[in-house]
């Protein structure tokens, strides 16, 4: 896959940091995700850098209301949502993990499914502030990240996926065999550098960056 | 046992076959995917039981583009080394609209009155018309089947899935290739664990999976 991305804009660049909250990564959380946890202070780190740089801060949050009128039937039967009693929203558990806490510039997005795209207002944002690049972090790759990826595709942005701030775990298997924490992330980042998003790091991440 | 219910009901379950087209599984194929064109008979087999069983809805999707390329994703614009906008001298002809390339590989191929759609994204259902079919004729199962697992598959799955559809993968009848998850420099993943991988995320976070035989037992 070649570079598409040469440089990057700052004022045309968004970061997504997807499920970030503490149902998914705080130590505690039912629906725990280790990898995130590891990650989340280096995010927090990057997050202040892009803030300095006026790179936009968008989080995305897995978060659904109380009396679950907006709870798809799909999402329920998933045992991640315990019967709908998951990610209630103004709970603890859909609050930002404080290590990568937002600030108050930054944007916050709830959603209900796994493209932050899908059925949100994510799209509407990103077009009114004019933004043509998203960098995607958070968890889990192969689930919110990457099919957060395939619609920020389909809508023709520019997408770049952050290795070292993304992370998956390891599911149960169905019985055909294990694969592991690590296997699982790098299947669904080789997929996404092999479908058209740019892989890097984020140290790699400032060596494009273009003050206009 | 099965996540949603004990049995398949043929008149609301719709088959789908995706990518199996020539220019991904025929023998000389330019994007070729070794393990679909291996799948191949027996998903032909598959789909004559299934015709047998009267699943009235068996369709196949066609990834491919207008000759002109003005459907095309700018970042595959930039894979091909090709102008980023308007209409162009598309390099090849491969997965052109109109060409033998994007028509079904013939040993599971369609019969006759069973419909193919066109897409262009990894999802079926992305700027089709796909959900207006299944949903004109009362589908609430869709099942997937093809090429690859963790791309066209996986992506038409999840959209499956946000449509509130049941949504089955089959797991020895849908096939990935080596390129599909090449190495891009944090450490290779073989097909067959990137084939694994693909399915129990969608098991543990989307709908279910199982084998072929098995869903056909469930059919009645």
């Amino acid at each position: 896959m070649p570079d598409f991305v040469n440089h990057i804009y700052p004022s045309k660049t968004a970061v997504l940091v997807i499920n970030m909250s503490n149902g998914f990564v705080s130590p505690g959380a039912l629906n725990y995700v280790d990898s995130g946890h590891r990650f989340a202070p280096e995010l927090g780190r990057f997050l202040d850098r892009c803030r300095r740089q006026k790179i936009a801060v968008i989080y995305a949050v897995q978060a659904y209301r109380p009396d679950g009128a907006d709870l798809p039937r799909n999402i329920r039967r998933c045992s991640w949502s315990r019967n709908g009693t998951a990610c209630i929203d103004g709970t603890w558990e859909c609050e930002i993990y404080e290590p990568c806490a937002p600030s108050e510039s930054d944007i916050i997005i709830k959603k209900q499914h796994y493209d932050a795209f899908h059925q949100t207002d994510l799209a509407v944002v990103l077009q009114a502030s004019q933004i043509d690049t998203i960098a995607i972090a958070g968890v889990c790759t192969d689930v919110s990240c990457l099919y957060t990826a395939r619609g920020a595709f389909y809508r023709n942005y520019k997408i770049i996926v952050l290795e070292d701030l993304t992370g998956t775990k390891a599911w149960p298997g169905l019985g055909y065999g294990s694969v592991s924490e690590r296997e699982q992330h790098l299947a669904a980042i080789n997929n996404l550098s092999a479908t058209n998003a740019q892989v890097m790091d984020s140290k790699e991440f400032w060596k494009y960056i273009r003050t206009e | 046992m099965p996540k949603f219910a004990d049995t398949v009901d043929p008149f609301t379950t719709a088959i789908l076959i995706i990518d199996m087209t020539n220019d991904f599984v025929a023998p000389d194929a330019p994007d070729f995917i070794a393990a679909g064109n291996q799948m191949a008979p027996r998903l032909g087999k598959f789909l004559d039981a299934c015709r047998q069983k009267r699943f009235r809805q068996i369709i196949f999707v066609s990834h491919c583009f207008r000759p002109d390329g003005r459907d095309m994703h700018f970042a595959s614009r930039v894979a091909m080394g090709i102008q980023p906008a308007g209409p162009m001298e598309l390099p090849s002809d491969v997965h052109m609209e109109g060409t033998r390339g994007v028509e079904i590989y013939a040993p599971c191929g369609p019969k006759e009155g069973e419909i193919t759609v066109k897409k262009h994204h990894y999802s079926a259902f992305d700027h089709t018309n796909l959900d207006v079919i299944l949903r004109a004729n009362q589908i609430k199962t869709v099942v997937i089947t093809g090429a690859c697992t963790d791309c066209c598959c996986s992506a038409t799955a999840h959209d499956a899935f946000y449509l509130d559809y049941d949504v089955i993968m089959l797991a020895d009848l849908n096939a990935t290739a080596d390129w599909a998850s090449a190495d891009c420099g944090y450490g290779a993943v073989p097909a067959e664990t990137a084939q694994l991988a693909a399915l129990n995320s969608f098991y543990a976070n989307c709908g279910d999976v199982m084998e072929s035989d098995r869903f056909l037992e469930l059919s009645r």
